[in-house]
């Protein structure tokens, strides 16, 4: 993640979405946007660190909370 | 008689049930408070006079006519304009939302809380769209805090923390989808619940972020509380979140107290150090509660920030036509943060959707060994209105984001939670009672310990 928070830009990342989400970003509403993506690129650097295991992806499209797999674990 | 608005909601259909004082008599009072009061405080958005006057009519007709009464007969609520109100336009704290059509119908909750008498008296301000832990709004005003007008309620659900407690209903209905019901619930000095995600259907009631979005109760008395939530419980299959669980009762046990659950103070994270009104609070708590070790709840931070990503790419992903055709419509506090969410990678999102899962195994783990978690439910007492910077621990963070900071972690893994006021010296500030899943009658039996202890009271406002 390291690598990709160097290569994250979000000036430049706004210029590539916006336009292929049919997004007109004006001059006051620019560096709003820039300063809320990085701030989303640090949450995102943040949830990486999470130790889930590579060979998982359990979503839970629908949350059910206390149905986890605690008991397979234990 | 007079009918005093600080009373609590069940001993205002006592009355009404016994023939003291009439349904009418009642909401003529809490009407004539709205108008007197709410001019400072700017918590309702709507009033629902006319409708409320024929419903308050019409519980004095049964009674006159022999006819049984509901337990909340005659009780005044206010719900936070996300919830639809038959005859309105769902505003949810919008500009835009104002050209929809009028609901046809009322939000199922506000239903619910009709069909036991009670009387739906308005709509409540609230941050637009719900992206909001401040309770300003650009397009109706700042909902102010009715301990100290010069300082923010709290959101995104303020009008519901602020008519409570400014005594001018005394059950409100908000939501929370990181914190929206404690954060004001702190900032106010009121009682409110989260319950568990999936608890309360959410139908007919605009969305923020379908994997996050709660509602729930706010009240000035736990008995209150736990009256409104036994009665908003139940199955309904038109949300298809709800987890259509049979009704589970919390009133009748209210009183049975926390003796032999195993009382845990959350640390790491949730530390208090450097954070002198939090501190006490949740220090009072635990003393009262008798907390008897410390848990680390270690992934909070990253719970926190699944919560940040999930709720930005969601709730963007809802609001893309709208900020196509007319983002400057918004709220320029909201404004760009939906912007930026609608630009957010897919990865990040799912990354966050599985760190989730992650925390939420990792407190599942706790709850083998605790019963009950205390934790701050905001940093510090209400700030001033406008204040952007907030420091915590030495550092000057945004103040919008940083009032969640405690109570995100703990809605993004859907845990009930009740959120508790400790009065304090000047401002109210609220702490959080968590539980295991499916476990509000675990939250809502410490709160009525607390404020049978005086620990936790929402006094009323001394500044209107």
């Amino acid at each position: 993640m390291n690598e990709a928070k160097r290569g994250f830009d979000p000036a430049a990342h706004l210029d590539a979405m916006a336009p292929s989400l049919g997004l007109t970003i004006t001059t006051e509403q620019r560096q709003g946007v820039i300063r809320f993506l990085a701030a989303a690129q640090a949450m995102a650097e943040i949830v990486q660190a999470a130790p889930v295991a590579e060979d998982t992806l359990e979503l839970a499209p629908v949350f059910r909370p206390g149905l986890a797999g605690v008991e397979e674990e234990a | 008689m007079s009918v005093d608005v600080f009373a609590p909601a069940h001993r205002i259909a006592a009355q009404v049930r016994s023939g003291e004082v009439g349904a009418e008599v009642v909401v003529r009072a809490f009407l004539e408070r709205i108008s007197r009061i709410d001019p400072k405080v700017n918590a309702f958005t709507d009033v629902t006079a006319t409708r409320a006057l024929a419903q308050a009519a019409a519980i004095d007709r049964a009674r006159a006519a022999g006819e049984p009464l509901g337990p909340l007969a005659g009780v005044p609520f206010a719900a936070k304009n996300l919830f639809d109100i038959e005859g309105l336009p769902t505003r949810a704290g919008s500009k835009i939302n104002r050209e929809r059509t009028p609901a046809c119908r009322d939000a199922v909750l506000i239903e619910r809380l009709t069909a036991a008498g009670a009387v739906l008296i308005g709509g409540l301000n609230m941050g637009e769209y719900a992206y909001d832990f401040t309770g300003e709004n650009a397009h109706d005003g700042p909902c102010r805090n009715p301990h100290d007008l010069s300082r923010m309620a709290g959101g995104s659900s303020s009008g519901s923390g602020a008519a409570t407690a400014a005594g001018m209903a005394p059950i409100s209905l908000g939501s929370d989808t990181n914190g929206s019901i404690r954060v004001p619930s702190s900032l106010c000095g009121v009682f409110g619940l989260k319950p568990t995600y999936g608890r309360l259907p959410r139908t007919r009631s605009f969305p923020f972020c379908d994997s996050l979005d709660h509602l729930g109760p706010f009240a000035r008395d736990v008995t209150d509380l736990a009256l409104a939530y036994d009665l908003l419980q139940g199955p309904d299959p038109h949300d298809p979140a709800c987890a259509q669980r049979p009704v589970e009762p919390v009133s009748a046990q209210l009183t049975k107290g926390v003796s032999g659950l195993r009382i845990a103070l959350a640390g790491g994270y949730f530390a208090t150090d450097g954070l002198p009104e939090a501190a006490a609070a949740v220090g009072a708590v635990a003393q009262a509660l008798g907390a008897t070790r410390t848990v680390a709840l270690d992934g909070a931070q990253i719970a926190r920030a699944a919560a940040f990503l999930v709720t930005n790419a969601e709730s963007a992903a809802l609001h893309l036509g709208r900020l196509q055709l007319r983002a400057e419509d918004f709220d320029p506090d909201t404004r760009d943060r939906f912007l930026a969410g609608t630009m957010l990678p897919a990865a990040w999102y799912i990354q966050a959707q599985r760190a989730r899962r992650w925390f939420h195994d990792q407190m599942m783990r706790t709850f083998e060994e605790v019963d009950l978690v205390i934790a701050p439910a905001t940093p510090c007492p209400a700030p001033p209105i406008g204040q952007k910077m907030l420091e915590i621990r030495g550092q000057i963070l945004p103040l919008r984001p940083s009032l969640g900071l405690f109570t995100q972690p703990i809605s993004c893994i859907g845990l009930p939670v009740a959120a508790v006021p400790v009065a304090g010296d000047g401002l109210p500030i609220g702490v959080q009672l968590i539980a295991p899943p499916w476990r509000e009658d675990i939250v809502l039996k410490a709160a009525h310990v607390l404020q049978e202890m005086k620990i936790c009271t929402a006094e009323p406002p001394k500044a209107i």
